[in-house]
């Protein structure tokens, strides 16, 4: 291999370059831009004052904030909880010889690929509490059928079983991944240790997932404090976020708060406050990694 | 060195005709012939025919009208102006977001072009109060200002009692009335509902605007009374005896207010001086079913006071304060809001700013017999609905507090001491 050490620091910036530019215009400048505006009263107009903390103490201090907070910490656990579960389970099933096993992968892979949108507005004729085929079908079964989206109690449920059966698909792909990266002989050495099949799944299956598990919780979880589609499709538009608020997660709070109340100011003061939950979650997981992920079991 | 000074040298170039491609556009010289215009509006099927009729009555000027989604309309359009999107006028759905919009600079002041010679101004003299902002004319209002009573005769025949005009002509189409009439018409199973009021929060304030109350004044004074408690406790009561159409189940499901008239599922429908307009639309698509277009009337709202209030805002058009065709983007709304455009939004079924004998005549192609639109076009005060700056979030407010109302999360006793604090709320962190 050519040695790098004559390399001009021009052909390196200049190679650094585009995606530099990129980083800053597109990264690095708007969430600058989100700090110094969550600072402010903006409206959106070019007239607006330096307020300070006041947006981070009225949003600390307001109802609706906390909702939303609790709320999104609600659908966070539980999203990410199935989408782990289920993305596993069917990452270990379709990792074995069954029949159609690639048809099943492409169909459970599918849903993910699906715009949102379309997937929201599927559902809310699915979960239409009156004219929707599966409260029919619970009716034809003689149960009683549920609001769903029009519930206070199951309105968030419906987000997140809408949400879970959309994106668990991903999960399942990187597991699979995973899983054919275990040395085989792993397994066979288990076996003839005498180890069950829980055991080989304990000692050399979640090991050897570890760094993609690792992985997928932290995206999923980033994923999760971020929701918006579902919620502003299923649940009403632009006065969405019900009923009476059971559906108000963060990102919509600061939707609703920007641009239909014109408090961009206070928008961006929320925005900085998801910002700050996310990087510490995340910083906490990663400092916590060296206790369980395991990057040389090979 | 030289390779390398030369790569960044093609980096910069590429960057710089990234930048250039952005400023292409507005360098390009103007042809000659019509100024285009970009105007923005939503999806209302009443809307198109009248800028189509503009850019058929004359040549010097085309409108490129952009429609938006109509539940999607007041976001789009902040972000929109927000970004300096290209656009020389719009219209406002949402009246009390023109607040915001001139606070933020992005409305152009009307007077200098409406003290030039031959401008019809007689729908903004109409509609002052509500078009006027710190002295200055800023928006140019084009459809009036009414809410009634709309009514499917075929339901109120088959329950066996009188339609509401009925009631009106003796005085007694009061509150209580209506709730008693919703209650008769309703089959009780969902199949029929008495009555409809839509989900906004504008909707809720019917009783309150009867008493002219602002609820919070320009000057953020809280000034309300019981009566929007009042009608928190109907709508509550009516929803449980499946008298009215759920608030949340048509919010959840977007179930538009126009289509549960078409399909004949409610009595009554408390809407604004536009839904003329849904009907002929309606009827040209062949959307009405259970009635024809004779079977339906309109006549005031429901009033508990001698002299009768409805509520309403006109709705009005703005020119952009940044936009590139100033001139013509006034031409244009001036246009709509005078006797011109009175004539084709009759025509399209909608009540105009300003109605003159011809618009009656226009008028009555459009409402289906000459009881109606005498109550269509009567003489009437409509007290506007939220128009202050605390409007736009006094209306996500009510929209959440009925939410908690109906689901029984504020009780009655709650009720005032939540709606006190939410408003104290908004007047103390609204900029």
């Amino acid at each position: 291999m050519a040695s790098n050490k004559n390399t001009s620091w021009w052909i390196v910036l200049s190679f650094l370059l585009p995606s530099l530019i990129g980083f800053l215009i597109f990264i690095l400048a708007p969430i600058g831009m989100a700090f110094g505006i969550s600072l402010t009263n903006f409206a959106g107009g070019p007239r607006f004052r330096f307020v300070g903390l006041g947006n981070f103490m009225q949003a600390f201090g307001s109802d609706a904030f906390r909702n939303s907070f609790r709320i999104t910490v609600v659908f966070t656990v539980w999203t990410v909880l199935f989408q782990i579960i289920l993305g596993m389970a069917f990452a270990l099933i379709l990792n074995r010889k069954v029949i159609l096993r690639t048809f099943f992968r492409g169909t459970l892979f599918l849903p993910n690929v699906l715009s949102s949108i379309a997937v929201g507005l599927a559902f809310m004729l699915i979960f239409d509490p009156r004219r929707g085929p599966l409260n029919q079908l619970l009716q034809y079964w003689g149960i009683h059928p549920p609001l769903w989206l029009s519930g206070e109690h199951t309105a968030l449920l419906t987000i997140i079983i809408v949400t879970v059966w959309q994106s668990f698909g991903y999960y399942m792909v990187l597991f699979l991944g995973g899983l054919q990266t275990i040395n085989r002989s792993l397994y066979e050495a288990a076996e003839i240790d005498g180890a069950g099949a829980v055991r080989r799944f304990l000692s050399v299956t979640l090991p050897g997932l570890s760094p993609i598990l690792f992985y997928s919780i932290t995206i999923a979880i980033i994923r999760a404090f971020q929701v918006f589609d579902q919620v502003y499709i299923m649940t009403g538009g632009q006065l969405g976020g019900g009923p009476a608020g059971a559906t108000s997660v963060l990102v919509f709070d600061i939707y609703r708060n920007g641009f239909a109340q014109f408090r961009f100011g206070y928008a961006a003061a929320e925005s900085v406050v998801l910002l700050g939950v996310v990087f510490v979650i995340t910083f906490i997981q990663y400092r916590g990694q060296t206790r369980w992920v395991t990057y040389d079991v090979v | 060195m030289k390779r390398s000074v030369w790569i960044l040298f093609l980096c910069l170039l590429l960057a710089a005709g990234v930048w250039a491609g952005g400023k292409s556009e507005g360098t390009t010289a103007q042809k000659a012939g019509p100024v285009t215009i970009i105007y923005y509006l939503w999806d209302d099927p009443s809307l198109k025919p009248i800028v189509d009729a503009f850019n058929t009555a004359q040549k010097d000027i085309v409108v490129d009208a952009r429609y938006i989604p109509s539940p999607d309309y007041e976001t789009k359009i902040t972000t929109l102006l927000t970004a300096h999107a290209e656009m020389d006028a719009y219209m406002q759905k949402r009246q009390s977001d023109m607040f915001a919009h001139f606070g933020n600079g992005f409305i152009e002041p009307l007077d200098g072009y409406l003290s030039k010679p031959g401008v019809n101004r007689e729908a903004v003299d109409s509609y002052k109060d509500a078009v006027t902002m710190d002295g200055k004319v800023v928006a140019f209002p084009w459809r009036g200002a009414a809410y009634y009573t709309y009514y499917n005769k075929k339901i109120f025949e088959k329950a066996g009692i009188p339609t509401p005009d009925v009631y009106v002509k003796e005085g007694t189409w009061t509150w209580e009335k209506y709730a008693e009439v919703a209650r008769k018409l309703s089959t009780g199973d969902g199949t029929i509902y008495g009555t409809t009021v839509y989900f906004w929060g504008s909707n809720q304030l019917f009783m309150e605007s009867q008493r002219l109350k602002p609820i919070i004044d320009s000057k953020g004074k809280i000034d309300y009374d019981d009566q929007i408690h009042r009608w928190f406790k109907l709508r509550k009561s009516l929803e449980e005896a499946k008298a009215m159409w759920p608030l949340i189940d048509m919010k959840v499901t977007k179930t538009h207010y126009s289509k549960q008239f078409y399909d004949g599922k409610v009595g009554m429908i408390l809407i604004g001086e536009w839904f003329p307009g849904f009907m002929i639309s309606g009827r040209d698509q062949n959307l009405l079913k259970g009635f024809t277009w004779n079977d339906w009337g309109v006549t005031r709202l429901p009033c508990d006071s001698k002299s009768y209030v409805t509520q309403g805002n006109p709705t009005f058009n703005h020119v952009t304060s940044y936009a590139q065709k100033k001139d013509p983007a006034f031409k244009f709304i001036a246009w709509m809001g005078g006797p011109e455009g009175a004539q084709i939004a009759a025509k399209a079924g909608v009540l105009p700013a300003t109605i003159t004998p011809e618009v009656k005549q226009i008028l009555s192609k459009a409402i289906p017999d000459p009881q109606s639109l005498e109550y269509f076009t009567e003489p009437k005060r409509a007290f506007p609905m939220l128009m202050t700056r605390y409007g736009s979030r006094l209306e996500a407010f009510l929209n959440d507090l009925m939410d908690a109302y109906l689901l029984g999360k504020v009780t009655d006793g709650e009720f005032d001491s939540k709606l006190r604090a939410g408003l104290e709320e908004i007047v103390k962190t609204t900029n």
